[in-house]
């Protein structure tokens, strides 16, 4: 540190304490920072209140730590019923004496200003408030109101920077909401995080293709390390969640244990089946067997008495049944022994975002030990391509850290194979990759696999042959010679 | 200017509160201004109750004080609120309803600085 005056003592290393907001700690890499300012902006409308009440509901209730909320705009009763329909119940929080709510919101009296004031009056309440019930966390939201509230801006900033002040020598954790005029203009109205200025996140909502896309961001965290991106959040029935998507560690523990595909013959080409913690891109054009692929890998774990959650995105829940059925797999009684659950639904229905918040909750409430997305290449259109890569990105992150087997397949744009935009997104993330192909032989079209990439293992790399009847997928023998294999349509040359 | 002659409604009996934090120079500068300013005009029927937001933070929380010194006009209603020192002396006047020419300076008040009113 530069700033070494002789009233600066060396202090350990930042601690750290949760919020219990969803994907909070990720982003933040701990949660917020003890003992310090943190500053929350956002337009309006972009979720300031509801983090600035969830943080406190869940720091009273999930981290045994007493709330005081000092509210300068909404009145305390509004926030009370605000945040009922999230099943919040503060005022029993207030009963139990855990939570002190503040009222300084705006005076119904006209207040006339006839000279010199300051804020000694709320100062004053808060660190009585805060002595009364051993609170650790202060809570204010939002301060940009006290700018409506009284007329003198300079008293205000020297006021607000003296509240701060007071709040650090209590030793209390606080948040502080102020408003932003513009998603990407200066960060706050009125310049707080020039003296509230220890750590500052970032609220926006924006419309981008017709959808609402809220991020968040945590611009500063003085002296301690962050992740710097927007990460993208939902707002549901429980509150924030935030989707660490860019963040995903690739850290994840790795396992041994091998898990059979569902087909003796591609267990071998893979060098002795899946790994369990692994995740499988299978990439090929229309037709060329994705579906039966990810049937296959499916009615595997259900045949071994593990749960899987198929998502399908392509098509309808009797068509599935139907394809599966005519290879000889019985979704629905494999559905109704509790083993199997099938989700299909438009692409076009939600953003990514709130794509990705659906499938967690899925996962979160059918423990699944294997997934199945087809086809993830279907949810390209649904938003831009850098939301797709963080939509891919988050997935993986989700089912690596669940050590969920998945099976994610992807449309080639052309029939002839190539890449799609999920291809290039995802196959650096995955663990095996596979390829389907048409292969041109004696002027007939065959199907061809190909595993092209297999972590952490030996496997076949050759061009096999791939078969379909009515009773599911079968491996060839390996074309003997395949020119063009990855680009365009391949030719197989049988040495005649 | 016309002097006028105290009327019926100056008969009427005034309570007052002043919220102040502690006894800093606010806190006198306010008190001073409102025997200056206040007192002086409505003598005994004048009554003012002075709470030190600092001592009482519970009765500050419970009629939300958020910022001091804080003159509050409990009687006669309805409540007025005036918010700073009152070094505004005609501000302060005329939101309380007092008559501006009234003053009855008092012998010590001869020698007060002059007032920082805009008007």
């Amino acid at each position: 540190m530069s700033d070494v005056t002789p009233d600066i003592v060396p202090t350990g290393p930042l601690s750290r304490i949760a919020t219990g907001i969803r994907g909070f700690e990720h982003i933040s890499l701990g949660g917020l920072v003890e003992g310090r300012t943190t500053l929350v902006v956002g337009t309006s409308g972009s979720g300031k209140t509801l983090f600035a009440t969830e943080l406190l509901y869940r720091s009273i209730t999930e981290q045994n730590r007493n709330v005081v909320f000092v509210t300068f705009e909404e009145k305390p009763s509004d926030i009370v019923r605000n945040v009922q329909r999230l099943g919040w119940d503060l005022p029993a929080l207030l009963r139990d004496r855990r939570l002190i709510i503040l009222d300084a919101s705006m005076d119904r009296t006209f207040i006339e200003e006839a000279g010199d004031y300051d804020l000694s009056g709320i100062i004053s309440q808060i660190s009585h408030a805060v002595g009364e019930i051993d609170a650790k966390l202060v809570v204010l939201d939002s301060l940009g109101a006290l700018f409506y509230q009284f007329q003198n801006p300079g008293i205000l900033r020297r006021e607000i920077a003296r509240l701060c002040d007071t709040l650090q020598e209590m030793g209390v954790t606080s948040l502080l909401t102020a408003e932003r005029l513009e998603e990407y203009g200066p960060i706050s109205r009125y310049g707080f995080e020039e003296f509230v200025s220890d750590c500052c996140i970032v609220l926006r909502h924006q419309l981008q293709d017709e959808k609402v896309r809220r991020t968040i961001q945590i611009y500063k965290l003085r002296g301690d390390r962050h992740h710097k991106d927007e990460f993208p959040f939902t707002i549901e029935r429980e509150g924030f969640c935030i989707l660490p998507l860019a963040a995903a560690e690739l850290t994840q523990a790795s396992s041994t244990d091998r898990i059979s595909f569902g087909s003796p013959a591609l267990d071998e080409m893979a060098g002795g089946g899946l790994f369990q913690d692994s995740v499988i891109l299978v990439s090929g054009p229309t037709g060329s067997g994705k579906t039966l692929l990810g049937t296959t890998f499916a009615a595997e774990a259900c045949r071994r008495g593990e749960r899987v959650l198929l998502l399908g995105y392509e098509e309808s829940r009797p068509q599935l049944v139907r394809n599966a059925l005519s290879w000889g797999v019985d979704f629905d009684e494999w559905e109704r022994q509790g083993l199997l659950r099938m989700v299909c639904q438009y692409p076009e229905t939600q953003g990514l975002e709130g794509h990705l918040y659906a499938i967690q909750r899925e996962i979160d409430q059918f423990l699944p030990k294997r997934l199945v997305v087809d086809s993830v290449s279907a949810l390209e259109r649904v938003g831009n391509v850098r939301n797709f890569r963080e939509f891919v990105i988050g997935l993986t992150s989700l089912v690596k850290r669940r050590q969920m087997c998945s099976l994610f397949t992807s449309s080639s744009p052309r029939l002839s194979g190539g890449d799609s935009i999920t291809d290039a997104h995802i196959s650096t993330i995955t663990d095996a990759i596979l390829l389907l192909r048409y292969v041109e032989r004696s002027g007939a079209l065959d199907r061809g696999v190909i595993i092209i990439k297999m972590r952490g293992s030996q496997h076949d790399k050759r061009f096999h042959e791939f078969i379909i009847d009515g009773t599911g997928l079968h491996i060839g023998e390996p074309f003997p010679h395949v020119p063009s294999g990855l680009l365009g349509v391949p030719t197989a040359d049988d040495g005649r | 200017m016309k002097d006028r002659q105290p009327d019926e409604a100056s008969m009427v009996e005034y309570t007052f509160t002043l919220y102040v934090a502690g006894d800093g120079e606010l806190a006198a500068r306010a008190l001073a201004n409102f025997n200056r300013i206040v007192q002086s005009r409505l003598q005994e029927r004048c009554t003012l109750t002075t709470i030190d937001v600092l001592k009482e933070p519970a009765v500050a929380r419970q009629n939300r004080v958020v910022a001091t010194p804080l003159l509050v006009r409990e009687r006669p209603g309805p409540v007025v609120k005036i918010l700073g020192d009152l070094s505004q002396e005609i501000k302060t006047l005329t939101q309380l309803g007092l008559d501006r020419t009234a003053a009855v300076v008092a012998p010590d008040d001869l020698a007060r600085p002059r007032g920082k009113d805009e008007e």
